[in-house]
């Protein structure tokens, strides 16, 4: 499999190469970009004496194929901008930097045709009255970052890990369990192989977070808001190839690449990753902070300064290769692909520092065959179809059959059970998943003033968990998880589009079922007592949404929505990992009432400065609210998934933006989120109140905000270079590890505030096609936390070297 | 010109988060606690110990706003309470297998650790052998010592531990012998993987006596099995001369790994001996007389009428004087087989709820919870044979593992 990918690899290489070359003699390409850099899809560029033209793409870019342009002049034009025009004057490459039209008061109608689907969606999603924002990760393409670190900084969103490179994690969008998808398909389905910590930021086009309200195309069970994550397409050739190393021994490198035939319009699309990480940072004791390493000299336990993590080591690759056709009378795409998956993560320590692993790991293996077909006009006119299934299967073991557990000198230490060795641990988990989603959008009319959307998804994930060392003929019992989702939802426009409503209906339905092998058997494997049991559990409820979005000025309006929403437990909360999660058979599905409101406005002052600003709040009454605890297994921390019976969350957050020119970017916001025990009594006769009604949920982290400056200087040393210093800092105000009002403040352990900066320079030449950027991460050498005591990396150096050729 | 101003904007936004405080404010004057007595609770999302410098005083103790210590981070689960000990005002505790730590209540509201002591093996802490303690030593076992199958033995360890600098003194090792026959269950099989769980020590005039269970697994989990009470007696400390008691009458030795003890010497040095019957969980009282080393045949106090630590686990048996001791919720005379007072009558129909109950000037203080849900500890005075209402405790905790005397 890797080897037919290098193969493929090595020769879109040559192929977009080649293109390249023969693209200097016959083609003119550039860039069409706004006065603040920022890409220009959709912009006409004609030759005035000639009938050819094109239109930039979502990078903004064109390539205009040409016979004769010495004297010819090149006319650039696009809804909302002014027109540009210059004479080539034999030049090649023709970048323009478009200035906005003031006078351009009719918002931009969003046309299906002529569009590529990301452009209609990005347009659809702007206009609709979804609380939603989107990151443009090509911003952050030089960077040595999974999409998790650019992630963590929006508004709204907290992203808990407990370690370095790959470590685990719990993502949450306004304190509630948001799902992530990957180009509409949800993240579950991809296993281990596609984690919001793996993910290079390079084979990312945008992340689109909704917040309150989920559309119903994105067909899951999100509750509170969901990550969408688009990868890059392109109807053209294109290349990405970029690798970075960096302190702890990482590495990270990533391809993304794309061949279109212009006449059969065959499509080859491939992305690729590879992460290594030893993940040998330091960590320091803070006796402040609760957090004390020790070891133990003449039966004492003693305080250690700072130790290394080891035996942490991580490393993940993935291969996807799509093949297909677009542009065709039956299909506007229709692809078949394969994804590829391999990683090994080593698990040094569970939900605490107390135990140290030496031996403990796991490895997976992931194939997903899959099929996309997407059609506008499928059937009827104006009725668009999106098709997509596939199967996964995953193989995964986690093993830990050391004898001992270490202590933090390093020196290996007996296990306090009563053998003092380690009860030694194989388990082979095989997981197959199937999903089928189907999404039809049927506009009544070319304006989209009235639109319905059906979606209908199903996910069925069933594992098989074999004890390897125990008893492996009759282990093997089977767990499964079927969910289907239907949503159904209408979205109209009013007053020239002045309001739009989402308005939707959605059913959930979960079905649950696993095995569990209750017999004993004597030490002569007879048979004692006992059956193997099985456990079945079905739910099904109904949910509804309404988003709205008033547009009060020319770009600046309230947006509003309500729901009452559902959210499923997940294969890993219900059945466990097998590693660091145990499983939670009880966990109900978690459901939400959900009210958001927000308002935005932008504007610009001289053509030449930009303001953004958002501010929104929500008010969220949630039952069976699903939180994780640290609980204690024969002596080992796991953590595991169990509901709160009520909870209030309520928060705001907001988000300031200004730019200048493509040279000046900077953008801070701040979120505010707290959740509060909303279940009063603890008995059934409602006698007895319980101690934290009312209270906050501790262990969460409720004020924390984003600060980040981006200066940057076009054409130093040679034309077509650009040089960006981007500074970000990530603030974190403390929280409480246990109910802040119970028992004295000198008593209660806490996680500290933090400031953790961040430092990138990066140059780039030859029009973006090369770049190398230098990164500090964490400068300050910050104790950073998002669980208590698991302290985060400190202070790390990068270096990347990226090519992006078109 | 500009990009100064951002910088110099941004550099202000950098400085101020910088400038935020890392900890959350915690005024530097922190009110004094009472360290007198202490209420170790639990509530569904934590551990506590709420102190009063008077059990009796009528007032609310409570671990909100801001009232008590959080001990949660020293337990990895709030039932761990179980392996903890209060002697000599100080709490021992043990709780992540290795680690035997001495903890302080400190005036300024927080615990602290002010010793430990780091096993080279697996260590919870199980029986303490309080006829033993001293002032500068205290003498406690692990919870399950270790089988030696050459000898069909169970090795337990007691260990001898000076409380002043928390090393270990001296280690005597008494080998409790395993049956010489495998255990059948009703239907005639043999029991999985049968083990000993040591549930009481007592030392008397040179004799260990060493009450124990076994437990097993007919195929649908780990139980009490082999119902009889069986005590292994040797000479202390020689640990030589054993030889093993059982009884058929009562059923198991009572109680379990815990610190709690199920055991009592009366006034006449007389052991007596708490026995539960497997099946109807029924208690008794068997009898080793002073100076002899056999249970009493001509003594059995059958308890079965008794709802006997009927809503709490076992908590512990505390020796009243005048020949009465309490068996929660009652106070017994074991010599004349009589049941002389039921604290659930005398509170008015609260339950007790109380795992390490406290003697202090021959009274007895136990936590109690009432039909309308309110928790209180109260006071019986076995001279008087009445009770008296105290302090409150808070109704949203769900359990009182200890009450105790830290000064």
């Amino acid at each position: 499999m890797l080897r037919s990918t290098s193969t493929f690899v090595l020769l879109l290489i040559f192929t977009v190469f080649t293109q390249a070359q023969t693209a200097k003699k016959h083609a003119i390409s550039g860039f069409v970009k706004d006065n603040f850099g920022k890409p220009i899809a959709g912009a006409t560029i004609r030759l005035n004496d000639q009938h050819t033209g094109t239109s930039s793409d979502v990078d903004g870019y064109y390539k205009l194929q040409t016979s004769s342009f010495n004297d010819a002049i090149i006319r650039v034009t696009a809804v909302g901008y002014r027109l540009e025009e210059r004479a080539l004057k034999g030049k090649f490459n023709q970048d323009f930097q478009l200035k906005e039209d003031r006078n351009y008061i009719e918002e931009v109608t969003v046309s299906a045709r002529g569009k590529t689907e990301n452009e209609r969606k990005l347009a659809e999603i702007k206009r609709s009255g979804f609380n939603v924002s989107v990151i443009d990760m090509n911003v952050y393409a030089n960077q040595t970052a999974n999409i998790n670190q650019v992630l963590r900084t929006a508004p709204g969103v907290t992203f808990r890990e407990d370690g370095g490179l790959g470590s685990n994690f719990v993502f949450r969008i306004n304190g509630l369990d948001a799902k992530i998808y990957i180009d509409g398909v949800p993240m579950d389905n991809f296993g281990s192989s596609m984690s919001l910590n793996n993910i290079p930021v390079n084979l990312v086009d945008r992340i689109e977070i909704y917040k309150g309200v989920v559309p119903a195309f994105l067909g899951s069970d999100a509750l509170g808001g969901a990550v969408n994550i688009i990868t890059k397409q392109r109807s053209r050739h294109y290349l990405d190839l970029s690798y970075s190393y960096g302190s702890f021994n990482t590495h990270q490198a990533a391809l993304v690449g794309m061949y279109t035939n212009p006449k059969s319009k065959l499509f080859i699309r491939t992305n690729a990753f590879y992460n290594y990480s030893d993940n040998n940072y330091t960590m320091y004791s803070e006796p402040k902070y609760g957090v004390v390493y020790e070891t133990t000299i003449d039966n004492k336990f003693v305080a250690l300064d700072k130790v290394k993590r080891f035996k942490d080591r991580y490393y993940s690759a993935m291969g996807q290769i799509e093949v297909g056709l677009r542009d065709k009378s039956w299909a506007d795409q229709f692809y078949i692909g394969l994804t590829y998956a391999a990683n090994n993560k080593q698990n040094q320590l569970g939900a605490t520092i107390n135990d140290v692993n030496g031996g403990d790991w796991k490895s997976s293996n992931y194939l997903m065959p899959a099929i996309s077909y997407k059609k506008q006009n499928f059937l009827v006119n104006r009725l668009f179809a999106d098709i997509y299934t596939s199967a996964s299967y995953d193989i995964a073991n986690i093993r830990d059959t050391a004898l001992y557990n270490y202590n933090w000198s390093g020196s290996w230490i007996s296990n306090p059970g009563s053998s003092n060795v380690n009860q030694q641990k194989h388990e082979e988990q095989k997981t197959s998943n199937y999903l089928a989603r189907s999404n039809f959008n049927y506009d009544f009319d070319e304006e989209r003033n009235h639109s319905l959307n059906l979606n209908y998804n199903v996910n069925t994930n069933h594992r098989k968990t074999y004890d390897k060392i125990a008893d492996y003929n009759t282990s093997g019992l089977p767990s499964r998880m079927t969910r289907h989702i239907v949503g159904l939802s209408w979205q109209n426009q009013w007053f020239n589009k002045r309001l739009v409503n989402n308005i939707a209906i959605k059913y959930y339905g979960l079905n649950t079922y696993k095995e569990v092998d209750e017999r004993e058997f004597d030490t002569n494997n007879q048979l004692l007592g006992g059956a193997i049991v099985s456990y079945t559990k079905y739910f099904n409820y109904q949910g509804y949404s309404v988003a709205s979005r008033y547009r009060i000025f020319r770009d600046g309006g309230v947006k509003f929505s309500a729901e009452r929403a559902y959210n499923m437990p997940t294969m890993g909360a219900l059945y466990g990992d097998g590693q660091n999660q145990i499983a939670n058979w009880d966990l109900k599905p978690e459901r939400s009432d959900n009210l958001n409101g927000g308002f935005y406005y932008n504007t610009f002052f001289n053509d030449n400065h930009f303001i953004n600003f958002d501010i929104s709040g929500f008010y969220r009454l949630t039952k069976d609210y699903i939180n994780t605890h640290i609980v204690t297994v024969d002596g080992q921390s796991k953590f595991q998934a169990y509901n709160i019976p009520g909870v209030k969350l309520y928060g705001a957050e907001t988000e300031i933006r200004y730019g200048y020119k493509d040279v000046i970017t900077a953008a801070v916001n701040a979120s505010y989120d707290k959740a509060l025990d909303n279940k009063k009594y603890t008995d059934d006769t409602n006698q007895e109140v319980s101690l934290t009604y009312g209270y906050q949920i501790p262990n969460r982290p409720w004020v924390y905000g984003n600060l980040e400056i981006g200066l940057a200087q076009n054409d130093w040393f040679e034309k077509g270079s650009r040089t960006q210093l981007s500074w970000t800092t990530q603030f974190t105000r403390w929280y409480y590890l246990s109910d802040s009002h119970l028992g004295s403040l000198t008593s209660k352990n806490h996680i500290p505030s933090q400031n953790v900066h961040s430092v990138i320079l990066t140059y780039s030449w030859n029009r973006n096609q090369y770049n190398i950027s230098g990164e500090v991460r964490n400068l300050t050498n910050e104790r950073a936390y998002d669980n208590f005591r698991l302290q985060k990396p400190g202070r790390a150096f990068y270096i990347k070297l990226r090519v992006s050729l078109m | 010109m500009k990009q100064n101003r951002i910088l110099a904007y941004c550099a202000l936004a950098v400085s101020l988060l910088a400038s935020c405080k890392d900890s959350p404010d915690i005024p530097e004057t922190t009110e004094k606690i009472s360290t007198e007595y202490s209420v170790w609770v639990t509530s569904t999302t934590g551990s506590y110990i709420l102190t009063t410098d008077d059990l009796m005083k009528n007032t609310l103790l409570t671990p909100a706003g801001n009232k008590g210590i959080d001990i949660s981070g020293y337990l990895p689960g709030d039932w761990y309470g179980v392996y903890a000990y209060n002697y000599q005002g100080k709490f021992y505790l043990s709780n992540d297998g290795t680690r035997f730590s001495q903890l302080e209540i400190q005036d300024n509201a927080t615990m602290k650790e002010t010793n430990n002591y780091a096993f080279p093996s697996a260590f919870y802490l199980g029986k303490v052998l309080n006829e033993l303690n001293s002032k500068d030593e205290l003498v406690i076992t692990k919870t399950a010592g270790t089988y030696n199958a050459a000898k069909n033995v169970l090795e337990q360890p007691i260990y001898f531990m000076n409380v002043n600098n928390l090393t270990l003194n001296k280690t005597l090792t008494v080998d409790i012998p395993f049956l010489d026959y495998k255990p059948l269950t009703p239907d005639n099989k043999p029991y999985i993987a049968p083990y000993m769980v040591p549930t009481s020590f007592t030392v008397r005039s040179g004799k260990m006596f060493v009450g124990h269970k076994y437990r097993g697994s007919d195929g649908t989990g780990n139980k009490d099995i082999l119902d009889s009470t069986f005590v292994y007696v040797c000479d202390y400390p020689s640990m030589a001369n054993g030889k093993l008691l059982k009884d058929a009458r009562g059923g198991i030795v009572a109680g379990h790994w815990e610190v709690n003890n199920t055991t009592f010497l009366d006034d006449n040095n007389d052991l007596y001996i708490l026995t539960k019957k497997i099946g109807p969980s029924t208690y008794g009282l068997v009898r080793i007389k002073a100076g002899e080393t056999e249970i009493d045949k001509d003594y059995f106090f059958d308890l079965k009428d008794y709802n006997v630590f009927k809503n709490t686990s076992a908590s512990t048996i505390q020796k009243l004087g005048n020949g009465k001791a309490y068996i929660s919720p009652y106070v017994v005379d074991p010599a004349n087989k009589k049941i002389t007072a039921d604290l659930r009558i005398l509170t008015g129909g609260a339950e007790p709820k109380t795992t390490m109950n406290l003697i202090e000037n021959g009274k007895l203080y136990d936590a109690f919870k009432t039909d309308a849900s309110k928790w209180y500890i109260y006071e019986y005075d076995p001279a008087t044979n009445a009770v008296k209402r105290g302090a409150e405790i808070d109704g949203g905790i769900t359990h009182v593992y200890h009450i105790n005397k830290l000064k």
